[in-house]
């Protein structure tokens, strides 16, 4: 997994961040941003229902962009700036937006062909495992005879709605109640839901790959040696532990090798085991056991 | 033991009772181990009243001859008869040389453990701290609540002298695996 091409990690600019959750906790759909009245343009892609989330993010917020537009193809788009319409959302309508080009179409071409649907989310899950690759959206467009971008922005779409999910771990109910909106069929939605719960794990794993990043134990070899010479001082008896610690630290791999002497080598183990021993202790017990 | 034909001039100049009075003798060597091993060293330590008579250049061939002589026989881990031969090779009487087998013996272990610590080596570990901390949520994940320890090697560099941290996070069953494997060392150096 190091050399993942993450379309969020390519990307420098912030994420949106006003996805979290009062509103879902509250069982908000992620696309609830459809029901109420906008702020106005500039703030569009899908979000839950409370403040949304800046526009200036280019991934997931691109992908917002084409998930409104190609799945729900809702009125929403952030250069299109169309206003928001309290209820069912429509086939896009901001054609300025990236989405709203193929929304149209793309909605009608989703919403008809579950299979299709099918395909893409498994082509949303490659990509988030391995990077994006543009080869893919031609041949599937040739193969739907529509432009490949439509197929990017449905790509896109499904990417924003997996991460999201998963980011935000919502239950199943919610994550129903947030397709619904979408107007699908019933057995998109319960695609949906399936290729949700089935990958949602993998991708938190993947997610957690980008938080800030401090170097990673990997692992560790010692090897004992005993110095029995030196260009000063002959027939000597020195023992010592020589130490490659392996860390990883975005995706590289870093070696170092450390020498200890046996009396250190007990002072470091005495300390590790005692920071073990905090975690059994009271305190954190209780710490863990309250917040959920 | 080789050594130069600096050393052994100095040391026959040491060894004649005419140039060297005992007293004076007795100073120089000293002088001769207090410069090598003492780490304030004054660099007056030739500078005692007792050696003024004797000249300035006699006096440092000399110094430079017993400090060269200590070092090498402290590397070469010389016991007392070989320490006694080369001095009666030069001519040492038997008092001097007694007085010089005891002051090297007093200070032997200072010398060797000098003589141990210079030299290359890996960067040495000399501490660790940890912090133990309950990740809870990231931007881009939430609901993580997991545990992690944050571990820094204190390091320390001989030759520069610079002491960088190395620092990496893991979790508590990488911890686990780290003492394990400590634990292991350990065994392996107490049953050796």
């Amino acid at each position: 997994m190091c050399e993942r091409k993450n379309p969020f990690r390519r990307r420098a600019a912030p994420r949106p961040t006003g996805t979290q959750g009062p509103g879902l906790l509250r069982r908000r759909s992620l696309f609830a941003r459809g029901r109420r009245p906008r702020k106005g343009r500039g703030e569009g892609g899908a979000a839950d229902g409370n403040p949304p989330p800046r526009e200036d993010a280019a991934g997931p917020v691109g992908g917002a962009q084409g998930a409104p537009g190609v799945l729900a193809a809702s009125g929403q788009h952030g250069s299109g700036g169309a206003a928001a319409e309290g209820g069912a959302l429509r086939p896009g309508r901001g054609a300025g937006g990236p989405g709203g080009r193929g929304a149209a179409g793309a909605h009608g071409l989703l919403a008809s062909s579950v299979a299709v649907v099918a395909e893409f989310g498994r082509i949303a899950v490659e990509f988030l495992r391995r990077g994006s690759n543009p080869k893919v959206y031609e041949g599937a467009a040739r193969k739907l005879s529509v432009s490949s971008d439509t197929v990017q922005h449905g790509v896109e779409g499904l990417t924003y709605l997996l991460t999201e999910s998963s980011k935000l771990m919502i239950s199943e109910l919610d994550f129903q109640d947030s397709v619904f909106v979408l107007g699908f069929s019933e057995e998109l939605n319960k695609l949906l839901l399936q290729l949700y719960l089935d990958n949602r794990k993998e991708i938190r794993t993947i997610l957690s790959e980008l938080s800030p990043d401090l170097p990673s134990y990997h692992s560790l070899e010692w090897r004992l040696d005993v110095q029995l010479a030196s260009r000063s001082l002959r027939q000597q008896i020195k023992p010592s532990v020589t130490i490659k610690l392996h860390l990883n630290q975005n995706g590289d791999h870093n070696t170092k090798v450390l020498q200890t002497d046996p009396a250190t080598l007990l002072h470091l183990v005495q300390q590790l085991e005692q920071a073990l021993e905090e975690m059994k202790t009271n305190h954190c017990r209780r710490v863990v056991r309250n917040i959920k | 033991m080789e050594l130069s034909e600096y050393v052994q001039k100095g040391f026959q100049m040491l060894a004649d009772p005419g140039s060297f009075d005992s007293n004076a003798f007795t100073l120089l060597l000293r002088a001769a181990f207090q410069s090598l091993l003492d780490a304030q060293a004054d660099e007056a330590v030739l500078d005692h009243p007792d050696l003024k008579h004797i000249d300035p250049v006699v006096l440092k061939h000399c110094h430079t001859a017993a400090a060269t002589y200590i070092l090498e026989a402290g590397k070469q881990r010389a016991d007392k008869s070989t320490l006694s031969t080369y001095l009666e090779d030069c001519k040492f009487d038997r008092e001097r040389i007694e007085l010089f087998c005891t002051e090297y013996q007093n200070n032997k272990n200072t010398l060797e453990i000098l003589l141990g610590s210079i030299g290359r080596s890996l960067p040495h570990i000399t501490d660790v701290s940890w912090r133990l901390e309950y990740q809870i949520k990231t931007n881009q994940l939430h609901k993580m609540y997991r545990p992690a320890y944050l571990v820094t090697l204190n390091v320390e560099n001989t030759d520069s002298r610079s002491h960088p941290e190395i620092s990496f996070s893991c979790n508590m069953e990488q911890l686990q695996d780290i003492l394990s494997s400590r634990n292991a060392s350990n065994n392996q150096n107490q049953d050796h």
